[in-house]
């Protein structure tokens, strides 16, 4: 079925038709949404695609066009009651809502004093402009933005510690500030452990480990942005996040996690973490040569930050495998049977930071790794899009993200990856991340356990279905927590269900490839 | 209130006298002012940050910009002289500390870069992942393809190209709906008009034009921003090709198919005017330094949703067709 909206004399901006073409392309039984200008060439378009000419008469090259095809009629009042909202500016608020809405962050902050953070969230190059209004009038800021220039993160972040305020960000995915989660957080409890991190699922997996696995709490997690600890911005924030964290009675233990910082900055990272005489955890991605001394207790992965960070609290915990023994024979089992022409890893990441750890992780036993992270002498990628022999990528990288979201939200890229992965006679192992929390895919462990049914059954084509003898194992990590909204057991029945072989944590992950490579050579 | 502007693009500038003119609001949004004036004059207002472009007035930030600029009603009347814009007199932008940005395009380049610059160019394509339609159909492995699969059958190239794309032609049979028609059009309009440059037959390429003004999604259609792309670099690298100049002449008046933001946008172009990102991607090109083109390509990708992606397809269509219009044949066929 077909179905033509048409709104005189409208103008929206292209990212919003974009936004409004998405959202309803995303609708049962809708199979293509076309939003456009209707000039003569599109009404000739629509006229060859079949589209009844009555349905646009009178149309002009100033009037929007939303053309809908509908493998159902009875979608089609919610197609067009969404395009109709979303065009109008989603559902209408009212009162002082809509007063503020149309008068912006100016105005809110006038008429709400009692407001003492603003979350920004715009394109980059506007994130600068309104985080100094909101610094101006005495608000912490937390970026969500990336693509703000590395000086006006620096000026914002010193005009903001002169005045004793937190910018967390740009680029900053993950915070919880009093209880409440900003960005991509996990539902945790609230508790006495405090964190800096300059690395989002980094973060997330320290947090959801500490809440999952010892049943600890954070008091506040201050995101900062990765480029926090480089050298042009000096760690301004990790520095005032972790001061503030010394300061607050609330906080018994402190967890600093960072991607590999420049190394001077780390140095004055340490020495204020050290004058704070509190329990200090530092993880540094990738830097495992600094000795643990006194109050400072220097980690090589993310579990062991969390494991650490749980004793620093004054909690007696026991130390844990990341993964299940059963699992761990099955794996073993299932590699000695894998053909020897099976012989690599390919790693999916969404999470940044869970990519550099499985990459330094992995390079204990497995050379030449190759990725798209820029990280120590590991070797590059000519084409992301490709992989050549081990291959790690990190695929929220700009070059995966640019005009599509993050694939914390939606997958559709990954998806793709996982099949030509599959289908690579090369493949030994692929390793998948998947990451749970607010703002997160609402099921991605669902979603890729249906992916890999369908192709691992031969899909359309019933006929090329694998042995099971012939396939790539498939190592996955969920981080994520029991309280989170995906639904933390759902997920990992899911990918159970569908021969994923789950671990722990990311570090367990990286545990289980070592080994299903090591039993492929035994085998 | 008022609020001074930094910068005017001299195309502009030009056009603004001591005598003032009547217009009017013709859209706003959260960043944009867009004012018509009666005598066709184009003016958008942008905070800093928006990149500049032929009609741009970029105006100082002030606090309560945001909110002036919600204030501005569609169809609201506008006066605009050399000194000022009064927007019903809700605000006023003073433009006498207004610098003038030169939008006009130096077309210095000698052209031979050409070929370097599309190895560069398709590199980082691959390294984007850049998914544009237009894209797709300039690197030949997408729609092009395709409607060049569906043409095959020994018919003149740039011949018979209206209607090739169609869902009939493509095999006798519907093979897909408004996307697959989109894409096949798409495909065969590049086409023609590439190949119809190639071999300098001037009635093809404005064929080629005609099927992709006004075509395509956006508030700016893909098919304009694409045509904004292949004329910006057909003015850069072959400014004094008299086939270049007769296209352009030829294509006048056909940019009249499209909305009207998108019109002021083509009428600029063919007179040498073009976004600061285009401007810079191309001027990157002629460096012939691959991190400066990667840096460029980055910014002009980043203009609107997609704008910046069909500009830059049009710019690697038209260095597809220099890089394989040798000097024999375009002898042969001038």
């Amino acid at each position: 079925m077909r179905h033509i909206t048409l709104k005189a004399s409208t103008y929206r901006d292209s990212v919003a038709l974009m936004r409004i073409s998405k959202k309803a392309s995303g609708l049962e039984g809708v199979s293509y949404v076309m939003v456009a200008m209707a000039t003569d060439t599109n009404l000739d378009l629509l006229k060859e695609a079949g589209f009844e000419p009555a349905e646009f008469a009178g149309a002009k090259a100033n009037d929007l066009l939303i053309a809908l095809e509908l493998e159902t009629d009875s979608v089609l009042d919610e197609a067009v009651d969404l395009i109709e909202k979303e065009i109008e500016g989603g559902p209408a608020p009212s009162g002082a809502e809509a007063y503020e809405a149309a008068m912006g962050l100016d105005a809110t902050l006038k008429s709400h004093q009692d407001i003492n953070l603003v979350l920004i969230s715009l394109p980059g190059r506007y994130a600068a402009y309104e985080a100094r209004k909101a610094l101006e009038a005495g608000k912490h800021v937390m970026i969500f933005s990336d693509n703000v220039t590395v000086e006006d993160e620096k000026q914002l972040k010193l005009f903001a510690g002169e005045r004793g305020l937190l910018v967390m960000g740009p680029d900053c995915g993950t915070a919880i500030i009093n209880g409440i989660g900003l960005g991509f957080a996990n539902e945790v409890p609230r508790g006495d452990i405090g964190m800096v991190a300059a690395s989002g699922t980094g973060a997330q997996e320290v947090s959801s480990i500490l809440a999952r696995c010892h049943e600890m709490g954070i008091s506040q997690m201050i995101g900062t942005g990765g480029r926090d600890v480089s050298r042009e911005v000096g760690g301004v924030m990790v520095k005032m996040g972790l001061r503030a964290l010394i300061d607050d009675a609330a906080t018994r233990a402190i967890v600093v996690v960072s991607k590999h910082p420049d190394r001077e900055i780390a140095d004055e990272i340490i020495e204020v973490a050290r004058r704070g005489k509190k329990p200090c955890i530092i993880h540094f991605t990738g830097q495992a040569d600094i000795r643990s001394e006194a109050n400072l207790t220097f980690t090589r992965t993310l579990a062991g930050t969390a494991f650490e960070a749980a004793r620093g609290a004054g909690k007696q915990v026991e130390g844990f495998t990341g993964f299940d023994e059963d699992a761990m024979a099955a794996l073993l089992a299932a590699a000695r049977k894998m053909p020897p022409g099976r012989k690599y890893v390919r790693g999916l990441f969404s999470g940044g930071t869970l990519a550099q750890e499985a990459v330094f992780l992995l390079s204990d036993g497995i050379k030449d790794i190759h990725t798209n992270l820029k990280i120590g002498d590991f070797p590059g990628l000519d084409d992301p899009g490709e992989s050549v022999g081990h291959t790690i990528v990190d695929l929220g990288d700009d070059t995966f993200t640019r005009g599509r979201a993050h694939p914390m939200i939606d997958q559709a890229y990954r998806l793709v990856r996982l099949q030509r992965e599959l289908d690579d006679p090369e493949t030994a192992v692929i390793l998948l991340d998947v990451v749970l929390g607010h703002g997160c895919h609402e099921a991605p462990g669902v979603e890729i356990a249906e992916a890999l049914m369908t192709a691992l059954s031969g899909g359309e084509e019933p006929g090329k279905a694998r042995e099971p003898g012939d396939r790539p194992l498939v190592i996955a990590s969920i981080c994520g927590t029991r309280g989170d909204p995906q639904n933390y057991a759902n997920e990992r029945r899911a990918l159970e269900a569908a021969g994923v072989y789950v671990a722990e944590h990311n570090e367990g992950l990286c545990e289980l490839a070592l080994a299903a490579l090591e039993g492929r050579r035994d085998g | 209130m008022t609020i001074d502007a930094q910068m005017a693009s001299s195309s502009v500038l030009s056009r603004l006298g001591r005598k003032s003119r009547s217009g009017k609001v013709h859209s706003s949004f959260t960043r944009t002012v867009n004012i018509l004036c009666q005598d066709m004059t184009w003016i958008c207002l942008h905070p800093p940050g928006v990149p500049m472009h032929p009609f741009c007035i970029r105006v100082k930030a002030e606090p309560e910009m945001g909110e002036c600029f919600l204030k501005v009603l569609w169809s609201e009347p506008a006066t605009v002289s050399r000194n000022a814009i009064d927007l019903g007199g809700r605000l006023t932008i003073s433009l006498e500390q207004a610098r003038e940005w030169n939008c006009d395009l130096d077309p210095s380049a000698s052209g031979e870069t050409s070929l370097q610059a599309l190895d560069t160019i398709d590199t980082i394509l691959k390294e984007a992942l850049i998914d544009s339609v237009f894209l797709r159909a300039v690197a030949g492995n997408g729609p092009a393809a395709t409607a060049n699969s569906a043409m095959a059958g020994g018919t003149d190239p740039v011949g018979d190209g209206e209607g090739a794309g169609s869902t009939e032609k493509a095999g006798g049979a519907v093979v897909g709906g408004l996307q697959a028609v989109l894409a096949a059009r798409i495909g065969c309009a590049v086409d023609l008009m590439e190949t119809a440059w190639r071999l300098r037959c001037i009635e093809p390429v404005l064929r080629g034009v005609k099927q992709l003004v006004g075509l395509g999604i956006g508030l700016t259609p893909s098919g304009d921003d694409f045509l904004i792309g292949f004329i910006g670099a057909a003015y850069f690298f072959a400014h004094g090709d008299d086939f270049r100049k007769s296209v352009f002449e030829g294509m006048r008046p056909l940019v009249h198919r499209t909305n009207l933001p998108s019109f002021f946008m083509l009428k600029a172009a063919l007179k040498g005017c073009y976004p600061g990102p285009l401007s810079d991607f191309l001027h990157a090109i002629e460096t012939g330094s691959s991190d400066g083109v990667r840096s460029a390509a980055k910014c002009l990708t980043g203009l609107g949703a997609t704008s910046g992606q069909d500009m830059l397809a049009g710019v690697l269509s038209w260095l597809h067709v220099s890089s394989t219009c040798g000097a024999a044949d375009a002898a042969h066929y001038a």
